[in-house]
């Protein structure tokens, strides 16, 4: 598929309300084209306003690369097509914006807060890899056509290193949002920060999620009965790890492996009607190599295999990162053997017909 | 006015800097003072003459976004030592080195996962650290330490949110205050041993004690 190539339409459903309806609803195809040289990774999608959603990654000759920045492209939902991209930030933006030295950008989240403003937090680096990195955000109030000066984030005592973001952020119903972090600098574990917009600038506490004793890290938020659970990527491999707050965050439980496996790569998940989790991890503890749909119907205490959009020994399917449009339309992006942003797009119907089914 | 006061650290530690490297070269004597505001003038109009877009202090500052009132604070103290006025009796200088260790420590072994209890979270909003800083201000006070002073800037500089961070342990400590709490009590207890190795006599050689040269008195005087 060519960039801006139209993704097959989706028409509206004859109820009134949604793009979804109730037919399954399933398509794929690709953010961005091909190039060679040039590698794409850490993907994140959100709205970005009445049928449209918003992608952003970063791409560059390799991972880490000072010529590395951050591209957002804009989905049109009922048009079906994707935007050209465009770059959002840069190593000579972010030092401009910022007023300090930058040798390279990395991870990005963007997102989408009930009162329409859209997030981009990324990180940055003076010196070393990512376990020197530091966050900062940018802000648009118009759906993403003009954004905020970058904005540093304090969020460690020490050269304030290390702090990086992966997974969305949740919000709560004063406005705060909760946005997971991790900290990679000698021990890693998760942090939280809670960002409390404060009219053109924000106020913000970082807190510790977990201890420095399993390796849990790109922790992901979903609303349980009763409170917040937490996934976890387990970078010494394993299983995914779990955690359980009762009071929106500010106190977890110890880490609990689940019955997922991991092999040290992000995933993402998502609350579905019913109570049910959806996850999108590699269903492996070895490698990249499959991308699978996992749902459980008990706070993630036990999990189904649905599908897997992806499974080719020897290549990489990763770091996936999801959202559902206010249509009612999921949407999963993910990295595509380093090369492309793949974009999926599906329905509750769908998937309940794959719940039926299953594997 | 926080927009500027995060500069003033870090232009102190260029000025330190200078400071130091001129004294290197021997340009500190009889001119003193005039060198002094040399090198200030110098600092200054590194200042303001960007490179790549960025000014100095920036540079510095991309190494370590906030600097804290400690780090003000042992900067006046090395600048103020350098032109030959000790601001802060050594032993003062050695229990402000010795609170800025302690306090790094715990923060630090928290912040790398070494210990579970998340110490900088109770830097946001009013916690027992507030109240531990506090009393020590108290005591100083009433001890009539000039310490107290540095005390009083973390509450005030807090207080008034200078700077760009809005927990109060990035007003008492930071990364390179830490390194140079370490460092200088650490060079100069180096210093002391090794003039006390050089002053100690050899075993078995004679010890040579100068005296005043003996009054010779004439019997005709």
């Amino acid at each position: 598929m060519r960039e801006g190539e139209v993704h097959d339409r989706i028409r509206p459903a004859p109820e009134a309300g949604g793009l979804s309806g109730e037919r399954p609803v399933y398509r794929e195809g690709f953010v961005n084209p091909e190039r060679p040289g040039i590698i794409r990774h850490v993907s994140s999608v959100s709205s970005a306003g009445e049928g449209r959603v918003a992608c952003a990654w970063y791409e560059g000759t390799r991972e880490g690369a000072k010529d590395v920045s951050i591209r957002v492209a804009i989905y049109d939902e009922r048009g079906g097509r994707w935007s050209g991209p465009r770059v959002l930030v840069d190593r000579a933006t972010a030092s401009r914006e910022l007023r300090r030295y930058v040798k390279k950008v990395g991870n990005s989240l963007v997102y989408r807060d009930e009162r329409g403003r859209l997030w981009l937090f990324y990180v940055s680096i003076v010196t070393g890899g990512w376990s020197c990195s530091s966050i900062n955000y940018k802000v648009s109030l118009d759906d993403g056509q003009t954004w905020s000066r970058s904005e540093k984030l304090i969020t460690s005592p020490f050269f304030n290193v290390t702090s990086n973001v992966k997974n969305k952020p949740m919000e709560l119903a004063d406005g705060v949002l909760l946005v997971p972090a991790y900290h990679e600098l000698l021990r890693k574990y998760s942090l939280l920060l809670r960002v409390m917009p404060d009219g053109p600038k924000v106020r913000y506490r970082v807190r510790k999620m977990t201890g420095g004793g399993k390796k849990a890290i790109q922790p992901v938020l979903l609303r349980g009965k009763g409170g917040l659970a937490a996934f976890f990527r387990n970078a010494d491999k394993g299983r995914i790890l779990g955690a359980w707050s009762g009071d929106m965050g500010r106190s977890w439980s110890g880490l609990t492996e689940t019955r997922l496996p991991n092999p040290d790569s992000g995933f993402d998940m998502i609350e579905m009607e019913g109570g049910y989790f959806l996850g999108f991890i590699n269903y492996s503890s070895e490698d990249r190599a499959n991308l699978t749909m996992v749902v459980s119907g008990d706070g993630g205490g036990t999990w189904r295999r649905l599908i897997s959009f992806e499974d080719s020994p020897g290549m990489e399917y990763s770091y996936p990162s999801v959202f559902r449009s206010p249509g009612g339309l999921y949407h999963l992006t993910y990295t595509y053997e380093r090369k492309r942003i793949k974009h999926v797009v599906f329905n509750e119907a769908w998937i309940k017909r794959l719940m039926e089914g299953g594997i | 006015m926080k927009d500027w006061f995060v500069h003033l650290a870090p232009f102190m530690l260029a000025l330190y800097a200078l400071l130091r490297i001129a004294r290197a070269f021997g340009l500190f004597g009889a001119g003193g003072r005039a060198a002094f505001f040399l090198v200030l003038l110098l600092t200054a109009l590194m200042g303001i003459v960007p490179v790549n877009g960025l000014f100095l202090t920036e540079y510095i500052l991309s190494v370590n976004p906030v600097f804290s009132m400690g780090s003000a604070a042992m900067l006046l103290f090395l600048i103020s030592r350098l032109m030959g006025r000790a601001l802060l009796p050594e032993r003062d200088f050695l229990s402000f080195c010795g609170w800025n260790v302690a306090v790094s420590v715990c923060l630090y072994a928290s912040c790398w996962g070494l210990i579970g209890p998340d110490i900088y979270w109770l830097g946001y909003g009013f916690s027992a650290l507030f109240v531990l800083t506090l009393a020590i201000t108290a005591l100083l006070a009433l001890r009539g330490s000039p310490l107290v002073y540095v005390f009083v800037s973390y509450i005030a500089a807090f207080d008034l949110g200078l700077l760009p961070s809005e927990n109060f342990f990035d007003y008492i400590t930071d990364g390179p205050l830490f390194l140079a709490s370490l460092a200088v009590p650490a060079r100069r207890g180096a210093k002391a041993l090794a003039g006390v190795i050089r002053g100690r006599p050899g075993r078995g050689s004679p010890r040579i004690v100068e005296t005043e040269p003996p009054v010779i008195k004439y019997m005709d005087e």
